[in-house]
């Protein structure tokens, strides 16, 4: 039943999209072709802003101006004979990425708002730069907008209306395609947190800038289209008021879908039409809409659908009775790639203003081993960790991972390169199922977005459906099947760390770092944990551990590392560390004294 | 072991130049989260001059619990008093100034206010005079004195465990929860800061502690032992008599 | 020397918004897109007051803070409160509560701008060899001593403390006995009251008009940037290089540039110091 839904939700959408094609032709009148036409101009601009807000996470206020530097392209082009159609979208679709690349550029160290009001600043420069070229654009007066030609021929309304259809239809394959993509699982990961991204092997700033400019574009198609609309322009239209009302047809459909700028557009072109002096209150209107949206209403018509449906199917919320791990159902026949490679780490340093985090500190470790970090805090662990897997440059030292030298590499190369690493606090993507979080490791092979994935051809079907089984078999190994298709943010701790740990098996990766993946965990979690280890480092993994647990890591490791101040005092075999004097002095303490564990683990 | 309560009083503590206050009573008490139920009919006591442990697995409702009695939860049913006074409708800033310090799991301090301003935040409201209440906490924390003007941030985490716990202490708490304060740090630095704790407990401060290192803490640390099962008490009494490794069998393994 | 005093003055207008961006981040990590607004419906307060004498200077100034602090108690309970929880609808509503106070003063006081004359500051006089308005003046004073004035209850305060922490960590603040929800509130307050005060005068120097509000927010803005987020030093600073760069751009160029000028500063400042001048280098909130 849900896999149905989930193959065949393409339909609706499309037998609409063909209603609405063939509809006027059928003498369907109930709203205008202008309106329709109207409808799909703003579903273009909202569109626009539910990929880099709704995914990414980051409000383009500037959207309007974008759509009308579209406008003018179109204008100018079309004023010097550039009449073809195809042309001048192709030529506002740059003009739109590259207005989004000047607006996101700048902020990309800040977040946010930086975004948000450098492109809103582009709305109030527009009647300047407008009234500066008015050679060209016929200033505040405006001018008259030649009509564009396809193929040939001039386009006519009835023409302008099939034109608009297919440009919408084909935007949203695109939108649709990119969302369903490694793009868009990247672009949710980058939302929630910009380091569990580069982590996946994707470059936060590439995510959000490609979410700028991507998200223009379609704007700037907007523009051209209602330039031909109009037959006149100026930059009149292009006002707060409408940046509004896009703004809250994108939030009242629902941002963070795919379908929602579609409703939110029907509502907001037919509703003030139907309103007698709308004008007046149109800004007031609009700010209430905003604010009750964007507080009580906040996943959007769009959004609640998707969560009613999700009830509907099983894929809701995980419930209290499901942090029980179940036993594991099939064979470990489909075993991802776990095979590790060899890390050597010598000589590392590391300063932070006064204080010498790391000072010539070394870990080697090998395919087929757990190697444990061990050490008091302050001792430089969690920064070796950070340096090895790129969060941190190293100001000395060498990281190779089999031969490969990797130091100083960003964080998102070096986990292309295979080094995959789990967070303390587990960092889970909103709008995924388990398993969709799981096989997002995957990313870290690459391929995020190729024209294969775009036309959802066979090859990306199969590498799909491959990671897909991949996770499905580490969760069932892990036991945690039964939650594969529920929601993954609403697990609790001691899940969200195995889930943490399982995308970092997933994507073949070469060495698999975890950071203190035990804290937190109860007795039966920790045991699954240790044979999960187990299970992983049989298959060939390299698997380093950084943890406090100290029977833990008696218990799971080959070989142990001890730091202290940023140096590495001991390293051999776990039992020999522990009793190794200097190691007792400066992190086990007087409370090893005693030959009992700490905590209550045999 | 069958659930067992015992109120025998086997440590008076001496109250110097305290008043008698701090007593919080809690029974019956459920705790969740949205629908989910994580504590369910729970009664503890924090006994000015007493030190008590409370024990159980992850996920059997000892961070709910604590979080409960700081007041960052709503009360689902049950009691919280203090001092025969109801502090259930009030939410944790009120409960903060009435003299309930919470310590949360975690290091959890300021990372970009100094030390200093740390520990300013935890001295109570009106006594505005900053040199003399200070100066006594960094009398209980020598450590800290070097760094008063140094960003928490900056500190290791043995250290600004210490800051977490000096800044509950500057509201001169007449309860004090704690919630596992070995959690990321070497057994060195937990050791300094249990001292503390103790030390504490002997001034007459009523300590509730959770801890997930059970001998640690069994041996000479607490004087009274609530051990919580999957929300509810599987075991309450004194700490005296109790072997560690069998808690740690039956309830813990 | 004239352009010189034209352009402190807009600076010292823009450092006070500035600041009054900054009072929101700080002490309550949020981006308050509706400050300006306020601004403008102090402006309208003067408007109504229009050709007043100085006796009743204090009335005025009264009525337009007590009408500022009302509308950012508003703001906080209908568009920040609701939407703290979402973390990304927040944007959302701050832009929605902008734009229902310049809509609502759209609808009441139409589309052109009204000329202010209060207290007799639409005067000018001669300083140093250039001319400035009475207004202009009082616009600085005012800007240097609140500057001075929310930076000292910032950092030297308890109140200005706990609001920090409360930004930080409203959680753990709480646990210290810090009421953080009071604490917002009272911070929009503080600023919605400073905003409309400002906004009397800036009613007198420029004009009140319902567009008053977005035409302060860019340069506002860039001042904000440009001069640091977290630093009040900084937006002094910020507002008297905004000031300045426009006074001159138009005086020489042509006015039309001036904004221009003002985004090209903005990104060449995003681009090179994302945090401003004086910016907390840790304080990457915006």
């Amino acid at each position: 039943m849900t896999s149905l839904i989930a193959r065949f939700g393409w339909v609706t959408p499309v037998v609409l999209w063909l209603l609405t094609l063939f509809a006027p032709g059928w003498g369907f009148t109930l709203i205008s072709q202008r309106d329709i036409i109207m409808i799909g101009i703003y579903c273009l601009v909202a569109a626009g802003i539910n990929l880099s807000f709704g995914y990414g996470g980051e409000l383009a206020l500037g959207q309007v101006a974008v759509m009308a530097a579209g406008a003018y392209t179109s204008l100018i082009l079309g004023s010097h004979g550039h009449t073809d159609v195809l042309v001048q979208i192709a030529a506002s679709a740059l003009v739109g990425a590259v207005l989004g690349l000047v607006t996101g550029l700048p902020g990309l160290r800040l977040s946010k708002w930086s975004l948000g009001l450098t492109s809103f600043f582009l709305i109030m420069l527009l009647p300047g730069v407008v009234v500066a070229l008015r050679d060209e654009t016929g200033g505040l007066e405006g001018s008259l907008v030649t009509p564009v030609t396809a193929f040939g021929e001039p386009v006519l309304v009835d023409d302008l209306y099939v034109l608009v259809l297919v440009v919408v239809g084909l935007w949203f394959v695109i939108f649709r395609n990119l969302i369903m993509s490694g793009y868009g699982t990247a672009l949710r990961s980058f939302r929630a947190n910009p380091m569990l991204v580069e982590s996946l092997g994707v470059s936060a700033r590439s995510m959000r800038l490609s979410s700028y400019v991507i998200g223009a574009v379609p704007a700037a198609v907007a523009g051209v289209l209602y330039a031909q609309l109009a037959g006149y322009l100026s930059p009149t239209p292009f006002s707060l008021a409408l940046l509004l009302s896009v703004l809250a047809a994108s939030v009242f459909g629902g941002s963070a879908s795919i379908y929602g700028p579609v409703i939110g557009s029907i509502v907001l072109v037919v509703g003030p039409t139907q309103i007698e002096a709308f004008e007046e209150y149109s800004v007031l209107v609009y700010g209430v809409f905003l604010l009750v949206v964007g507080g009580l209403f906040r996943h959007g018509v769009a959004g609640y659908v998707r969560i009613l449906m999700a009830r509907i199917t099983g894929r809701d919320a995980v419930t209290p009775g499901d942090d029980k791990l179940t036993p594991p159902q099939r064979k470990a026949t489909e075993m991802p790639d776990l095979q590790g490679g060899s890390l050597r780490a010598v000589g590392v340093s590391k300063r932070f203003g006064g204080l010498q985090a790391l000072d010539g500190a070394a870990l080697s470790a090998d395919p087929g081993q757990v190697t444990a970090l061990i050490g008091s805090n302050g001792a430089g662990k969690t920064t070796l960790l950070n340096a090895i897997s790129g969060f941190v440059k190293p100001d000395a030292g060498s990281v190779q991972i089999d031969g490969t030298d990797l130091t100083g590499r960003s964080a998102a190369r070096i986990a292309r390169a295979g080094v995959s690493r789990a967070f303390q606090t587990p960092v889970i993507p909103e709008g995924m199922s388990v398993v969709e979080v799981v096989a997002s490791g995957a990313l870290r092979r690459g391929g995020l977005v190729s024209p294969a994935s775009l036309l959802r051809l066979p090859s990306f079907r199969r590498k799909r459906r491959a990671d897909d089984a991949a996770a499905r078999g580490l969760l069932d190994l892990a036991g945690l099947s039964h939650i594969a298709d529920k929601e993954a943010s609403s697990i609790p701790l001691g899940l969200r760390r195995l889930v943490e740990v399982l995308r970092a098996a997933t994507g073949s990766p070469r060495v698999v770092m975890l950071d203190e993946p035990a804290a937190g965990l109860a007795d039966d979690a920790l045991a699954d944990l240790a044979n999960l280890l187990e299970l992983v480092k049989s298959h060939g993994a390299t698997v380093v551990l950084i943890e406090h647990n100290v029977s833990f890591v008696m218990s799971v490791a080959d070989t142990v590392y001890a730091m202290d101040a940023g140096r590495l005092i001991a390293h051999g075999e776990p039992e020999a560390v522990r009793n190794d004097p200097q190691v007792i002095n400066s992190y086990l303490g007087r409370s090893t004294a005693e030959p009992e564990q700490e905590g209550a683990l045999q | 072991m069958s659930r067992q309560t015992s109120t025998a009083g086997h440590q008076q503590a001496p109250e110097v130049g305290r008043e008698s206050r701090g007593r919080l009573v809690a029974s019956g008490v459920k705790l969740g989260y949205g629908d989910v139920t994580a504590v369910w009919d729970v009664d503890i006591e924090a006994v000015p001059g007493r030190l008590t442990v409370v024990l159980g697995r992850n996920g059997a409702g000892k961070t709910t619990l604590m979080r409960g009695l700081a007041g960052l939860l709503p009360l689902g049913a049950g009691t919280v008093e203090l001092d025969g006074r109801s502090v259930a409708g009030l939410p944790a800033w009120r409960r903060a100034r009435k003299g309930i310090g919470f310590v949360q799991e975690g290091k959890r301090i300021f990372g970009q206010l100094s030390v200093e301003e740390n520990l300013t935040l935890g001295l109570p409201r009106g006594r505005h005079a900053q040199g003399d209440p200070l100066e006594r906490i960094y009398e209980d924390f020598p450590r800290l004195t070097p760094m008063r003007n140094r960003l928490a941030g900056e500190l290791s985490g043995g250290q600004q465990q210490m800051v977490a716990v000096a800044s509950a202490l500057a509201g001169d708490p007449a309860v004090l929860l704690v919630d596992e304060p070995s959690s990321g740090l070497s057994p060195l630095a937990f050791d300094e800061i249990l001292e503390v704790i103790v030390r504490l407990k002997d001034r007459g401060v009523a300590v509730i502690l959770v801890e997930q290192l059970v001998e640690r803490v069994l041996n000479g640390v607490a004087d009274h032992v609530v051990i919580l099962e999957r929300g509810r008490v599987g075991f309450v009494g004194p700490a005296k008599g109790l072997d560690a490794h069998q808690v740690a069998k039956d309830f813990l393994a | 020397m004239t352009v010189l005093w034209a352009g402190l003055a807009l600076g010292a207008l823009y450092a006070t918004v500035a600041m009054l961006f900054n009072i929101g981040m700080a002490q309550a990590g949020v981006f308050n897109f509706a400050i300006p607004q306020v601004l403008m419906v102090g402006a309208f307060v003067g408007y109504e007051f229009a050709g007043a004498s100085l006796a009743i200077l204090p009335v005025v100034f009264v009525v337009a803070a007590g009408a500022g602090a009302i509308l950012g108690l508003l703001i906080e309970l209908v568009a920040v409160r609701p939407a703290a929880r979402g973390g990304h609808g927040i944007l959302i509503t701050t832009v929605g509560a902008a734009f229902v106070i310049e809509g609502a003063a759209f609808i009441k006081y139409g589309v052109g701008g009204h000329n202010v004359t209060l207290f007799g500051w639409d005067r000018l006089f001669d300083l140093l060899g250039g001319r400035l308005f009475v207004v202009d003046a009082v616009i600085a004073v005012v800007a240097v001593v609140s500057i001075a004035g929310v930076y000292v209850l910032s950092r030297r305060t308890r109140w200005g403390l706990e609001g920090r922490a409360a930004t930080l960590d409203p959680e753990s603040a709480a646990l210290r006995g810090v009421n953080v929800t009071a604490n917002r509130l009272q911070a929009f307050m503080l600023a919605g009251a400073l905003a409309a005060v400002v906004g009397v005068l800036a009613a007198v120097k420029i004009n009140a008009s319902y567009g008053l509000g977005t035409s302060l927010l860019v340069y506002s803005f860039v001042a904000f940037a440009v001069g640091g987020i977290g630093s009040y030093p900084g937006c002094l600073v910020g507002g008297v290089v905004v000031g300045l760069l426009q006074a001159y751009t138009a005086r020489y160029i042509g006015a039309e540039y001036a904004l221009m000028i003002a985004f090209l500063l903005l990104l060449i400042v995003l681009l090179a110091r994302p945090t401003g001048l004086l910016g907390n280098r840790q304080l990457r909130i915006v």
